[in-house]
């Protein structure tokens, strides 16, 4: 804030000042500064390839691995002769193993790690808080009383699995409709109904735990709650459906994403209408994470941890930051996933697993945080 | 072209009427500073100008318009808002906030071109932080940090400027710079309103004032005619004397300075129960 204004304050022949910046003193700043331009916006493209290079790497990786290790050539054979019926067939039992068990386990976990790291990236900048996840509105506890409840009930899987979905909508929306009709469009009405509404949905959930019968459907409610992606089919992938939904509006709307982590009255002064945003923001986030949690069960720190981590490789822009929470995501909960099934004889739960992980990655985070980029 | 205040009521629900019978106008190349104590109203009428209140009565109108009936971004391509400060939760640069100011001439669903990349740099330049683009914006200087607000403002590319207290976290010097560039603008033709608890910045910087006091404007005009001892003393219940500098022999160059006499009861015109402004000139 020296140079130019230094130059021109003695220019002025009364004791008025003069602004500091002239169209002449400002040419060869104007020069210095074209020179040293960062290439804003473009720069993160390479880092968003490398990143969706990692997810390829990871997931290939996860099909050579488990009970059965298969080599990287034969996956690629069983792989090629899935896509190009010419190519001569593999051993059966391989293909069986690659095609129906690990290739829509890996898949699931891409979708889900994704979406569960978009939501949670969405959300800590639409309410500026770096703690934000994507449970923080209910989206988890009112689907793990949905999935409880249909477990509880005897329901097939699709209706398990359906009933998580629905119910966890309408604890969000109950939520935000509490918010809308005590708060004044304020965010602490909002985050503190969800507070509220999610602690309501556990209470349920211990409900049915406690009426569950304890040698059959209480292990069942337990272990969803704890998550996995053990009972993952292809059939499962059509969770992609409102995952992709979520994920192209939240896109669509990444520089308002952006604007929105400027405050409220900042972004209203910048044209945003903060209701409408809002709204559509958290319509998404929570579509996504209940598709995802109907899937997998619930799965915590994904969503806190990986859009620190995108954000330590992309920055906090949402247009990058978005893509790269969801690639991320998808690599992270990939390897963890893998680590589940293979480390022990039995699956270790999910759930488990990534608190365990996510927990003291965390503090290594926040131990970079001191640096000053959370 | 004019932002116009006409009788602007507002209420708080739980404190009353803040704002009543408010009427002020801004023009092209007019800088209006808005002078009154703390709670007067000078933050609530700001919101209301840039429509984050409301359901305020009387109007205000921009170019002719009401504010309430144009879009939100329609408002925001025409009055641009400088924050007293700002504190980010996420380490943007300088660059990104400034570039946000595009915000409102984007296409709804579209991200900033190369244009708007062009005009984010120029408006760092034209306020001197160019070199600065690539910090984050929480590790600047708070003066920086001002100036980078500034800039957003001047990307935004609208004709009228709001800045609530700009000056208010800086030192002397920065001060100075801020309200340089800001009568700059006012030069070029912006219609700048400003928010300040220094009465001499009026002076310095500004072709208007308006005293707020409870919700009412209590003068408005040049800053020769309606800052006087009297005035001010009564804004702010203490007694100020307005005085004339000169700042060279011949007292050809000469400045206004507005001095609050703190407890010295020996002098003529500190009279606490009369501050009625015998000291002018």
């Amino acid at each position: 804030m020296r140079g130019a204004g230094e130059r021109t304050r003695r220019a002025g022949n009364d004791t008025r000042l003069r602004v500091a910046s002239t169209a002449v003193s400002d040419q060869p700043l104007a020069h210095a500064a074209a020179r040293t331009r960062p290439q804003a916006g473009s720069s993160a493209v390479p880092r968003l390839m490398a990143l969706l290079a990692l997810l390829l790497a990871v997931g290939f990786v996860s099909l050579l691995i488990g009970r059965y290790p298969i080599s990287p050539s034969v996956v690629l054979g069983i792989l090629a002769s899935a896509l190009l019926p010419t190519t001569p067939a593999t051993p059966d039992t391989m293909t069986t193993v690659v095609l129906d068990v690990r290739v829509p386990r890996v898949a699931a976990g891409a979708i889900v790690g994704g979406a569960l790291a978009v939501s949670g990236a969405a959300y800590q900048s639409l309410f500026k808080n770096p703690l934000a996840s994507p449970g923080l509105l209910g989206v988890t506890s009112g689907a793990g009383f949905g999935a409880a409840l249909a477990l509880l009930l005897g329901l097939p899987w699709v209706a398990v699995q359906t009933s998580a979905f629905t119910f966890g909508l309408l604890a969000v929306a109950v939520a935000y409709v509490i918010a809308r009709s005590l708060g004044n469009g304020s965010l602490v009405v909002l985050i503190l109904a969800g507070v509220v509404i999610s602690a309501f949905f556990q209470a349920l959930i211990s409900i049915t735990q406690y009426l569950a019968d304890p040698l059959t459907t209480l292990p069942a409610i337990t272990f969803w709650l704890m998550g996995g992606l053990g009972k993952a089919t292809t059939r499962d992938l059509l969770v992609l459906v409102p995952v992709s939904l979520g994920l192209l509006v939240l896109l669509a709307l990444r520089w308002r994403i952006n604007v929105l982590s400027l405050g409220d009255e900042e972004a209203t002064a910048l044209g945003i209408d903060l209701v409408r945003t809002r709204l559509v923001v958290v319509l998404c986030a929570t579509l996504m994470t209940a598709a995802a949690v109907s899937l997998s069960g619930i799965i915590g720190w994904v969503g806190l941890v990986v859009p620190h981590l995108a954000r330590a490789v992309v920055g906090p822009n949402a247009p990058a930051l978005l893509p790269a929470s969801f690639l991320l995501g998808g690599s992270f909960l990939i390897a963890i996933d893998t680590i589940a099934r293979s480390a022990t004889s039995a699956e270790i739960p999910l759930g488990i697993l990534t608190a365990l992980v996510g927990a003291p990655f965390f503090i290594a985070l926040l131990a970079r945080a001191r640096q000053g980029w959370v | 072209m004019t932002l116009a205040v006409q009788t602007l009521e507002f209420d708080y629900p739980q404190r009353g009427r803040v704002l009543n019978g408010v009427s002020l106008r801004v023009g092209p190349g007019e800088t209006v500073a808005i002078l009154g104590p703390n709670g007067s109203g000078k933050t609530t009428l700001l919101r209301c100008l840039l429509g984050i209140h409301r359901s305020y009565r009387g109007t205000i109108s921009l170019d002719g318009k009401d504010l309430r009936a144009l879009p939100r971004a329609e408002v925001a391509r025409r009055i641009a808002y400088v924050p007293q400060t700002t504190t980010l939760v996420f380490p943007f640069t300088v660059f990104d906030v400034v570039l946000m100011g595009r915000t409102p001439h984007l296409k709804p669903l579209g991200t900033p071109t190369r244009r708007d990349h062009e005009l984010a740099w120029h408006a760092l330049e034209r306020v001197g932080i160019a070199h600065l683009a690539g910090r984050a914006l929480n590790e600047v200087s708070g003066g920086e940090r001002q100036l980078a607000l500034i800039a957003r403002a001047l990307a935004q590319q609208s004709p009228y400027l709001l800045l609530d207290e700009p000056t208010a976290n800086l030192d002397f010097g920065n001060q100075a710079r801020v309200l340089e560039i800001v009568a700059g603008l006012a030069r070029d033709g912006y219609g700048v309103v400003i928010t300040t608890h220094v009465p001499d910045h009026a002076f310095l910087a500004c072709t208007h004032v308006a005293l707020l006091k409870d919700g009412q404007i209590q003068a408005f005009g040049s800053p020769e005619d309606v800052l006087t001892s009297a005035r001010l003393s009564a804004l702010y219940s203490l007694p100020v004397q307005v005085a004339t500098v000169t700042l060279d022999a011949s007292a050809e160059r000469a400045a206004k300075v507005c001095i609050p006499l703190l407890g010295r009861e020996e002098l003529p015109w500190s009279s606490r129960r009369e501050p009625s402004g015998t000291g002018e000139r």
